[in-house]
């Protein structure tokens, strides 16, 4: 998929927050990120822009949402979309990932 | 990706936790693991948008059912760190939230940072306003659409005080 289907699709999906899958590592392996799941979900319905991955480490075909938290720090949620069995055909938005880089 | 009904999936938030039955996905490897007997827990599973609303207002329900009386009779003071996890369970910016309280911004970051204590009456309206959530999504939002009336009101009193407090005097 290019970058502008995964655009096309990822800002057709996350409008809904039943297609937006929030994976365990996002949320609970770091706690000192702060991170909630229901944060990272309105993270991503909210204002944001999509980079390439460019982790060595990257997961094919992922994406960095850039976008800012409510006290204005800057964060990256990592995003993959997987198309799954009907009747969620279509797809759903999964978060792998989230960074919040602090201010100051 | 797969889905598997999770009996026993653990979820906390700074209102509570427990073991819960959701909707989990499983990559096609975690779902073999759970095939075979590994616990939820241990996998890296997803959880839906849906499912985690879900999940923190039951956790918010029987954190509301457990501490009103206690915050009502000054027994429990509400923490920073739970009243964040009401405003995520309410839906609102701080903005937003202070504005339901009838604080000013300032007030209610200082309140959020810990630099300042939160009144007892403010904790009850805290609590009031997430019983009445819980009893009725979407009511507290609506309070606020009927807020910016009286905020221009207060606003435009503010405007005329001023002038008269730095109006030069009558010759």
């Amino acid at each position: 998929m290019s970058k502008t289907e995964f655009e096309k699709l990822f800002h057709s999906l996350r409008k809904d927050k039943n297609r937006i899958i929030v994976k365990k590592h996002a949320f609970k392996d770091y706690p000192e990120r702060g991170f909630s799941p229901s944060e990272i979900v309105e993270l991503i319905v909210g204002p944001g822009r999509l980079f390439d991955n460019k982790a060595a480490t990257a997961k094919p075909n992922s994406y960095v949402w850039h976008c800012r938290d409510e006290d204005e720090n800057e964060v990256e949620l990592v995003v993959l979309i997987e198309v799954t069995y009907v009747p969620r055909e279509q797809g759903m938005v999964l978060v792998i990932s989230a960074f919040r880089r602090l201010k100051g | 990706m797969k889905t598997v009904i999770a009996d026993k999936l653990l979820y906390h938030t700074p209102l509570g936790g427990g073991e819960f039955r959701a909707e989990v996905f499983l990559s096609e490897e975690d779902f073999e693991s759970f095939q075979n007997g590994v616990d939820i827990n241990s996998l890296d599973y997803g959880l839906s948008g849906s499912d985690i609303e879900r999940l923190s207002r039951s956790i918010a329900l029987s954190f509301i059912e457990k501490n009103y009386r206690p915050v009502l009779f000054k027994e429990k003071s509400l923490t920073s760190l739970e009243l964040k996890a009401i405003k995520e369970v309410l839906g609102l910016k701080s903005n937003q939230f202070a504005i339901v309280l009838g604080l000013d911004k300032g007030s209610f970051s200082n309140i959020l940072s810990d630099n300042r204590e939160m009144q007892h009456p403010t904790q009850i309206l805290v609590m009031e306003r997430l019983g009445l959530e819980l009893s009725r999504p979407g009511s507290v939002k609506a309070i606020l659409e009927e807020y910016p009336s009286e905020l221009k009101i207060d606003l435009a009193a503010k405007e005329v005080i001023e002038k008269v407090r730095f109006a030069k005097p009558a010759a």
